[in-house]
């Protein structure tokens, strides 16, 4: 973790620049007819969500767009360009195509505004198949399973539309608390320990320390587990005892953790009341440099943030930050390329879409994007792999740049205290060896097994280096970026809130905004009364004096 | 040639001269107000609709957030003008105030952006242990009075320098106090300035967005906050309609400020 930095660049200017020409492997089949005049395909993203070469670094790799430029006319189109803009949210990316449909060829937002732009007709499904993709199908995680499921009611044709015809994944996380263990003088020991629960939040002890999100989606999210602490709490039990199995405890978490009706908003909004004075503010982006300055100990994170701000940290103040993922539960959010519907678009352009959505799912490719944004993409293969071993596994030398595949010894797990971390769920089935062959069985579980000092902190481990108990809560940038399964198994999608999104915002804008304290209404009050006290003995004051004048000098011509 | 000279500047004819800013009027100024209207009464299918205005008059956060805004609006222009009157008299006394050197240090923060100068204080503050976490009130208020401070400062310091200083010996020859002379000639004739520091001040405070979110850490919304946060939810009819309330309220502002401007008889306000 120390040199995280330094061997990130050397990855990306040692492996990077031959990445283009292998891909071509997985190159798609497309239509004879284009290729021919140039084309540009124009995309919207969020900021920050794509990789950039760094202007100082001679050697980097290009901007990823401009890879695509070159990519597309390797395969023989002339002259492809590709128009990049930024916007700050989903909803602006939700704005931007209410006024305008046919700016955009490809958008990335997150699930629940998929959802949104399904329901209100503006999405084109793609041809999103392992012809027109063969990368995104080859190395896609069991991730993209869950994405693939989500399905939105589609208002216009009334029909059910999956996202698996509308969506190819791209990032995805979780949303967790960022904490300093030792802030403020605090025992690290029962720091980490309190933060397994969100209820933690609402802990007088940790008061005027924590921020939360300034947008309504997650900080609702906080408020109905806060909310329904008794039931997630009862079902993550029954789920621990082995009452249920992962399945069925998640689609009932989801279900519990997706309820939006009336009452409960209600006491959402209650819940979160309660919170407002107990934190220190809301924020949607400087949170992740306060925790690092020291101005808060506690910010409630995306999981991507959070692996800045422990970089950040660990670089500029050698402060170790935790993350954690409660008990109870969290969302689990995924960020997708869909294509907004469009009259002026052409087959030719829909084509050079998918090519770029396929192109970013190869491996080298997406290792570029995850290695710059610290957010975890949606496909494996073995540069992302290579990649996480380097940041992560003790086994790699940073000095040699060789990885050990020994596993090892007890004695040694035991000494350092590694802990053995199957990510199987994430990287099965996009492992190669070296000749190209998909490695299958005992191997491939070799390959995708981790020994690290830095996943889990405070579990116990068995001789092997298997986490069989303790915390399963928190942890470092490492479970921060690849959750295990059975964290994964407490997540779930939130998704649009559809009908009741009015509701929530009424909610959320009464929570906004508070009544004046009551020392600021006594002292508004008296003020007000005092200006029309003055105005009053102003303005009659004057007319009296007027009078009174004009009856004297009566008087005084009478006489 | 005299017809010949006045051809060649035909161009350069005074009325000519405001067309460049009456396009940009036009573009910039009626056009987005008209806009804006015609979000403010209309429904998503852009069918006349009252919705927004009786959703504005039936909704109390609405309303609470209209009085916060004027509640915070009210005492950062008080404090502007308690802090503001007496700098202003005292620099425009040309002893004091020797080459306008003070004055110069006085406005000079309006030449940093206020962004920054915000995300300065945010930090200033928090290191002396003031921030939204445990005030976020006193923060906030803080944070606007030191951005419009500047603005009171200077329409009240122009309008000191043209103080009718033969009228203050006057008033104490014949018998006034100090007190007096303050209350009954230097106030009376600064009102131009105090009306125009209060406009410059006021209106500006209750949609101010920047200050109270990041002073108050998003605990304190004010209603420029409040229509951000309409728009980014794709609300814009009632957004445009908070737009529209904020427009009626500077109008009715300038409507009494001139009003009150004429009653003076002085056209001191420079700003």
């Amino acid at each position: 973790m120390a040199n995280f930095i330094t061997s990130a660049l050397m990855f990306a200017t040692l492996v990077v620049p031959s990445a283009v020409k292998e891909a071509k492997f997985f190159a798609p089949t497309r239509a004879a007819d284009i290729g021919s005049g140039s084309q540009t395909l124009r995309l919207l993203n969020v900021e920050d969500y794509i990789y950039e070469k760094d202007p100082e670094d001679e050697g980097a790799a290009k901007n990823l767009v401009h890879q695509f430029e070159d990519y597309a006319r390797d395969l023989g189109y002339t002259n492809v360009k590709v128009s990049y803009a930024t916007t700050d949210t989903p909803e602006s990316m939700f704005n931007e195509l209410k006024i305008s449909a046919d700016n955009f060829d490809l958008i990335c937002p997150s699930d629940y505004m998929i959802q949104k732009l399904i329901v209100n007709n503006m999405l084109e499904p793609m041809n999103i198949d392992a012809e027109h993709m063969p990368n995104y199908f080859q190395n896609a995680s069991s991730i993209k399973d869950r994405l693939d499921a989500i399905s939105a009611v589609n208002a216009t044709t009334k029909q059910e539309c999956f996202l698996k015809d509308y969506a190819v994944g791209y990032m995805w996380g979780t949303l967790g608390i960022l904490f300093d263990p030792t802030y403020g003088g605090r025992d690290a020991e029962k720091t980490i320990e309190d933060m397994q629960k969100w209820d933690v939040l609402w802990d007088p002890d940790y008061k005027g320390i924590s921020s939360i999100k300034d947008s309504v989606r997650d900080t609702y999210a906080i408020g109905l587990l806060h909310a329904y602490d008794k039931e997630f709490t009862a079902l993550i039990d029954s789920y621990n005892k082995g009452e249920i199995t992962a399945e069925k405890y998640n689609e009932e978490f989801s279900e519990l953790f997706n309820s939006c009706d009336d009452a409960t908003l209600e006491k959402v909004r209650k819940s979160l009341s309660k919170l407002k004075g107990n934190v220190f503010g809301m924020e949607v982006d400087s949170g992740k440099q306060d925790i690092v300055t020291g101005k808060i100990g506690i910010n409630f994170a995306w999981s991507g943030d959070a692996v800045y701000s422990m970089e950040q940290a660990e670089t500029e103040k050698e402060l170790e930050l935790y993350y954690s993922i409660p008990n109870t539960g969290s969302n689990l959010w995924m960020d997708a390329w869909c294509m907004p519907k469009s009259s002026q678009r052409s087959e030719a352009q829909k084509e050079l879409a998918e090519l770029f959505l396929d192109f970013l799912s190869i491996p080298e490719i997406t290792a570029q994007n995850m290695d710059y944004t610290g957010y975890t993409p949606f496909t494996g293969g073995n540069e992302i792999l290579d990649l996480t071993r380097e940041w992560y596994d003790i086994r790699y030398d940073e000095e040699t740049e060789t990885f050990d595949d020994a596993i090892p010894t007890t004695d040694e797990i035991a000494e350092k205290g590694l802990q053995k971390v199957d990510l199987s769920y994430f990287f099965a089935g996009t492992i190669t060896d070296e000749n190209g062959v998909l490695l299958t069985g005992e191997d491939e579980k070799a390959a995708c097994t981790f020994y690290t000092d830095c996943y889990l902190s405070n579990a116990t481990t068995d001789a092997e280096g298997n986490i069989t108990g303790g915390n399963r809560a928190v942890g470092r940038a490492f479970f921060c970026q690849f959750p295990d399964e059975n964290t994964l198994a407490r997540c779930a999608v939130m998704r649009d809130f559809g009908t009741q999104n009015e509701a929530v915002l009424k909610m959320w804008e009464k929570f906004k905004t508070d009544t004046l304290p009551v020392w600021a209404i006594v002292l508004f009050v008296v003020e007000i009364s005092l200006f029309v006290a003055f105005g009053l003995y102003h303005f009659v004051g004057k007319r009296v004096k007027y009078k009174l004048r004009k009856k004297r000098k009566e008087e005084a011509n009478k006489k | 040639m005299k017809s010949n000279k006045g051809s060649r500047f035909q161009l350069f004819k005074r009325k000519n001269l405001c067309i460049p800013y009456g396009i940009f009027l036009v573009l910039f100024i009626i056009v987005p107000i008209l806009i804006i209207v015609f979000y403010a009464f209309t429904d998503d299918n852009g069918v006349l609709s009252f919705s927004a205005l009786t959703g504005f008059f039936t909704n109390p956060s609405k309303l609470n957030v209209l009085i916060t805004s004027v509640f915070i609006a009210l005492q950062t222009t008080l404090l502007c003008l308690l802090i503001g009157y007496p700098l202003a008299y005292f620099l425009a006394d040309k002893k004091v105030n020797k080459n306008a050197v003070f004055i110069t240090l006085f406005i000079a923060p309006m030449w940093i952006n206020f962004v920054l100068r915000t995300g300065a204080t945010r930090d200033l503050l928090t290191w002396m242990g003031i921030n939204g976490g445990n005030a976020p009130y006193f923060a906030t208020l803080i944070g606007m009075v030191q951005n419009y401070l500047p603005f009171v400062i200077l329409p009240l310091y122009t309008t000191m320098l043209k103080l009718d200083k033969s009228q203050l010996e006057a008033a104490a020859d014949l018998g006034a106090n100090p007190v007096q002379v303050f209350f009954k000639s230097v106030v009376p004739q600064s009102i131009p300035g105090i009306v125009s520091a209060c406009t410059m001040t006021f209106m500006p405070t209750m949609s101010s967005y920047v200050i109270s979110d990041t002073l108050s850490e998003g605990k304190i919304t004010l209603f420029g906050n409040y229509i951000y946060l309409d728009f980014a939810n794709n609300l814009w009819h009632d957004g445009s309609f908070m737009a529209l309330i904020m427009l009626v309220i500077i109008g009715i502002s300038m409507f009494v400020t001139r009003n009150s401007g004429k009653e003076e008889k002085e056209g001191g306000a420079a700003w």
